[in-house]
């Protein structure tokens, strides 16, 4: 085989072999935050003091990592906001989204979340008004352990 | 003898009705498989079935993909492998053009093109009654060039044209080739085309094919990009195992030997209960493959060809082509689950499931095209010349120029021939040419 041949098919294999693996990867998993109908469906994730708890006892290294955390999870919540399935359902003709199985407590549940991150605008411009439930529990809990941490 | 006889042609009906059974098997499948995918494309509107969109997307996503390696596996298998076959030594090549109704300028070409090609030949052609007036000049040019011309008194179709003249006029010959009128051949094309057939086990071939009139507008350009994809890519991949599932009838060689053991059977074809009669080329194909034999394509015996230059013309002639391919794929399926499996698998999973399963693709690109055209233009339309790109990389590297064609025609196929295949499966029984 001739060298342009070979350097044809390592660059064919190459982009093959990319764009599989980010087909694959967009197919199953990835890092966008699951979609805020969670925050709904779950009832106990409002006890924000529960959710915590167990970490505010390893003393204050610890708090501040996990005020770091989840001031990096606000931050990624503040443009997803809690939608109604029927608002996700026409959001997901405008945008691409994927199904994702979410644990609350022992059960599963199937919900859709956007391949990518939506801005607030996007989705108002699509399903009129929504509101941000993920982003203000958020602002709770960090609003908490700031006292906490004073 | 007679008892023979009655049991053979009994084992043969057996095994006709057990064809038509497999054949009706799959056709009720492409049903199923394209309700499937229209649910999954309506049904998640509904809250209980979101899954269903999600798996329908990713089957579809891994079946798109895994056609896309095996098809680049088939090409590099294909470019490593070392193209041995005897050079053509002057056996005789019988040379079979059907023509009806054809220009009387461009059969002339056509047949002083094959006059002055390579090559020990006889040249016969089957006027399949045409009404144009054409028997004078056809006659004339006959006389002049040596040619066998026979007329029918009427119009029977391009299967009775081509059985009547390997039954009836060609001589002893090796090998038959078969040209369409439109066809103009190079000098070099049947010694070529008719090379690969011998070897040991190889008993069709088919040229490459490329338009006279490319650059007459820009659906031409498109098609002329489609044609070089269509050869270059998936014909030459299919080639790669021997596995070419339509020697075009442009240009196409058969061994003589082969061809004349299913001729009759040719010419006798039914497609559920009916009489065939477009899509010969696939048809003679598909029995090469019925025993056994290897199809190749070979690139290097050109033939150039007029392609419609109208968009009605065009879809006309794909809507019979779609017709021919549904029904020879279902024919092809028929026996390949026993002698080729491999053949098999590839008709049924990809060149035939695929084009109904991404039926809710196509709805899904049509509702966002309509809904939100920014984000169809800003998003999905790279996306898909994107993945258009990555399926005809080796247009990037060998034909850069047929680029903007198949991108264009990458775009049109999915809202446009998507389309039309449905359709085609709907109306497959319907046995007109259209075009004639």
């Amino acid at each position: 085989m001739k060298f342009k041949k070979r350097i044809q098919w390592a660059t064919t294999f190459s982009a093959l072999a990319l764009f599989t693996v980010h087909t694959v990867a967009s197919l199953y998993g990835g890092t966008t935050s699951a979609y805020a109908s969670v925050i709904r469906s779950d009832r106990s994730f409002g006890n924000h003091e529960g959710f915590v708890v167990a970490d505010l006892e390893s003393g204050g290294h610890l708090l501040s990592r996990v005020i770091g955390r989840l001031t990096r999870e606000r931050d990624q919540a503040r443009e997803l906001c809690g939608l109604t399935r029927e608002q996700m359902t026409i959001l997901s003709l405008n945008i691409d989204v994927r199904l994702k199985d979410v644990m609350i407590g022992n059960r599963t549940i199937p919900v859709l979340e956007p391949r990518r991150v939506v801005t607030k605008r996007e989705v108002e411009a699509a399903v009129g008004g929504i509101e941000c439930r993920k982003f203000e529990v958020y602002e709770q809990i960090l609003l908490l352990l700031g006292v906490h941490l004073s | 003898m007679f008892m023979q006889t009655h049991s053979l042609s009994s084992a043969k009906k057996t095994h006709h009705r057990h064809a038509v059974r497999i054949q009706k098997t799959f056709y009720t499948i492409l049903f199923l498989l394209l309700g499937f995918s229209l649910l999954a494309f309506f049904l998640p509107l509904w809250e209980p079935s979101l899954r269903l969109w999600e798996y329908y997307y990713g089957i579809y996503l891994i079946i798109a993909l895994s056609y896309t390696w095996y098809i680049f596996l088939l090409l590099f298998y294909g470019d490593i492998q070392k193209k041995s076959h005897p050079n053509y030594a002057g056996e005789k090549i019988s040379v079979i053009v059907p023509c009806y109704n054809e220009a009387p300028k461009l059969l002339q070409a056509c047949l002083e093109s094959i006059v002055n090609a390579e090559g020990e030949k006889e040249i016969i052609v089957v006027d399949d009654g045409s009404t144009n007036g054409i028997h004078k000049s056809l006659s004339r040019i006959g006389k002049k060039h040596g040619i066998i011309v026979h007329f029918f008194d009427r119009n029977k179709g391009k299967r009775a044209a081509i059985h009547y003249a390997v039954r009836n006029l060609i001589g002893r010959s090796k090998y038959i080739v078969t040209i369409d009128s439109d066809t103009i051949i190079d000098k070099h094309a049947l010694v070529r085309v008719v090379g690969p057939l011998k070897k040991k086990g190889v008993a069709g071939a088919s040229g490459d094919i490329r338009l006279l009139n490319e650059k007459q507008n820009l659906l031409t350009r498109m098609i002329g990009g489609y044609y070089w994809s269509a050869l270059h890519v998936h014909r030459k991949a299919e080639s790669a195992v021997g596995m070419v599932t339509c020697c075009s009838g442009a240009l196409s060689a058969y061994r003589s030997s082969a061809l004349r053991k299913v001729i009759s059977s040719f010419v006798r074809q039914e497609f559920f209960g009916k009489r065939c009669t477009h899509s010969e080329d696939r048809h003679l194909t598909n029995l090469m493959h019925k025993q056994n034999y290897k199809v190749v394509f070979v690139p290097e015996a050109i033939a150039y060809t007029h392609s419609p230059s109208t968009l009605r013309g065009f879809l006309t002639q794909q809507q019979r082509w779609r017709r021919g391919f549904i029904q020879e794929a279902l024919f092809a399926l028929s026996f390949a689950w026993k002698n080729k499996p491999l053949l098999f698998f590839q008709i049924f999973v990809w060149d035939l499931m695929m084009p109904f399963f991404s039926l809710g693709i196509f709805f899904f690109l049509i509702t966002v095209a309509v809904s939100n055209p920014l984000r169809f233009f800003v998003i999905l339309l790279p996306w898909l010349l994107f993945v258009s790109l990555l399926k005809n990389l080796p247009a990037f590297f060998e034909a850069r120029r047929k680029l903007p064609g198949l991108f264009l025609f990458s775009i049109f196929s999915i809202f446009v021939t998507q389309a039309q295949g449905v359709y085609a499966l709907f109306t497959v029984k319907n046995k007109n040419w259209i075009t004639r």
